[in-house]
């Protein structure tokens, strides 16, 4: 069953059509990798998913975007339970420059969802979650700011699974991190995908074929190809696909 | 990937598919020789395919080595991995199309001696269809034409038939 489907999707920046017309099904608890050359659309696309195109000036929406069958572009939709629902882990990491346990108490806090008793346990099931626990759970009051770049991006995985998403947006959640901190997130992501729908917009073709099930590739606005991520990368339908993810393209 | 790893990649694929091509010709040689030998009843030229094999051992273990390479530094996707895979196949069958050829050989040095109880007829056009099947087989490869590649394997009827007939007259 899907989790989250887009009909002809169409986004604009001012005039210049960004995604031209993207119908797309994504797949529940499991990991869908969006791929294609800078620019191609498909950062645009993902943040359609939360509405966080919404702050840019001068930007509009055609066609629907549908979370569990309901459109969220439609008028009276909450944006800030939308965002809880559909969190977001962005290129760079970037904890607040509060202690470990504030950065993840912070959302329950702000939309009341534990009372202060159960916030501890909400921010260590977190940590958990986020396989991070074991590495700060002695110093959970200090600077956020003093993790690596790796924990740094896994707390704020954390921060994103304390607020009981059921949809996580990673944009290039490891381009700022070493090879060791990517592989401890790409595993997270498996075992965080047996519960949440997950959706990755990479530059880094291999990561793509490692950790996700279905990959789509994008080009110039459009959906060029979408399938699985074992038929995409060894048996692709189109012949842009196979020349892009055999570096000829792109 | 960049340009220049793209770049990389390619003169990789075309030293493998020269590999392979070398491989094939040696076989191919190997199973001309040995069918030679045995018409001729030449012992001598037969031993020389039985040591030549191992030569051609090395270079199927080469192409392999040069296959593992570039799956774990080129990280190759679609049209180049399936290349790569066919190519570590394509090896070992021409290998045991080589170790085959030695057997004969191996079986042609007592041969020799004695005179033939019948005229060679379906070794050796079953080897001409083998050899015919190998030039056709790295032509497909080669040139990445499915259609060819599916004529040729469907020749492999023809040995059979001539096979069954062979032993059949035995």
């Amino acid at each position: 069953m899907s989790k989250i489907e887009t009909r002809d999707l169409r986004f604009f920046y001012d005039d210049f059509e960004a995604l031209q017309g993207i119908s797309m099904q994504i797949e529940e608890r499991a990991i869908t990798a969006l791929i294609g050359p800078s620019g191609c659309g498909k950062s645009t696309y993902l943040r359609c998913f939360n509405r966080m195109n919404d702050t840019i000036e001068g930007t509009r929406v055609e066609g629907a975007v549908l979370l569990d069958g309901a459109d969220i572009y439609e008028p009276g939709v909450d944006v800030v339970e939308l965002r809880r629902r559909v969190g977001m882990v962005f290129q760079r990491p970037n904890p607040f420059p509060q202690s470990i346990y504030d950065n993840v108490a912070f959302g329950p806090r702000v939309l009341g969802l534990a009372r202060a008793k159960e916030l501890g346990e909400l921010v260590e099931q977190s940590l958990r979650s986020a396989a991070l626990w074991d590495e700060v759970k002695d110093s959970l009051r200090s600077s956020a700011l003093d993790l690596s770049a790796g924990e740094q991006q896994r707390l704020c995985i954390a921060r994103v699974l304390a607020v009981e998403p059921e949809v996580i947006l990673m944009d290039e959640p490891c381009s700022a991190l070493d090879p060791a901190a990517t592989l401890q997130i790409e595993e997270l992501m498996h075992t965080l995908s047996q519960k949440y729908t997950i959706v990755i917009v990479t530059h880094n073709m291999q990561q793509a074929a490692r950790v996700s099930d279905q990959t789509g590739l994008f080009w110039l606005g459009e959906l060029i190809e979408y399938d699985e991520t074992s038929k995409l990368f060894t048996r692709p339908e189109q012949q842009l696909t196979e020349d892009y993810v055999t570096g000829r393209m792109g | 990937m960049t340009d220049g790893a793209r770049g990389l990649l390619d003169q990789r694929l075309n030293e493998l598919r020269g590999d392979i091509t070398e491989l094939a010709d040696r076989v191919d040689q190997a199973i001309d020789r040995t069918v030679c030998a045995l018409r001729e009843q030449d012992a001598e030229a037969a031993q020389r395919v039985v040591a030549g094999d191992e030569e051609i051992n090395a270079k199927r273990y080469g192409v392999e080595e040069l296959c593992l390479e570039l799956i774990a530094t080129q990280q190759p996707a679609a049209g180049d991995l399936r290349a790569i895979i066919a190519g570590i196949h394509i090896a070992v069958e021409l290998e045991r199309m080589g170790d085959y050829a030695a057997s004969i050989a191996e079986l042609t040095v007592p041969l020799s001696s004695q005179p033939l109880l019948k005229p060679l007829v379906g070794v050796p056009r079953m080897a001409e269809i083998d050899r015919q099947m190998i030039k056709a087989g790295l032509r497909a490869y080669l040139e990445a034409d499915p259609d060819l590649a599916i004529e040729t394997a469907k020749r492999d009827a023809q040995i059979d038939r001539l096979y069954d007939r062979s032993i059949g007259s035995c």
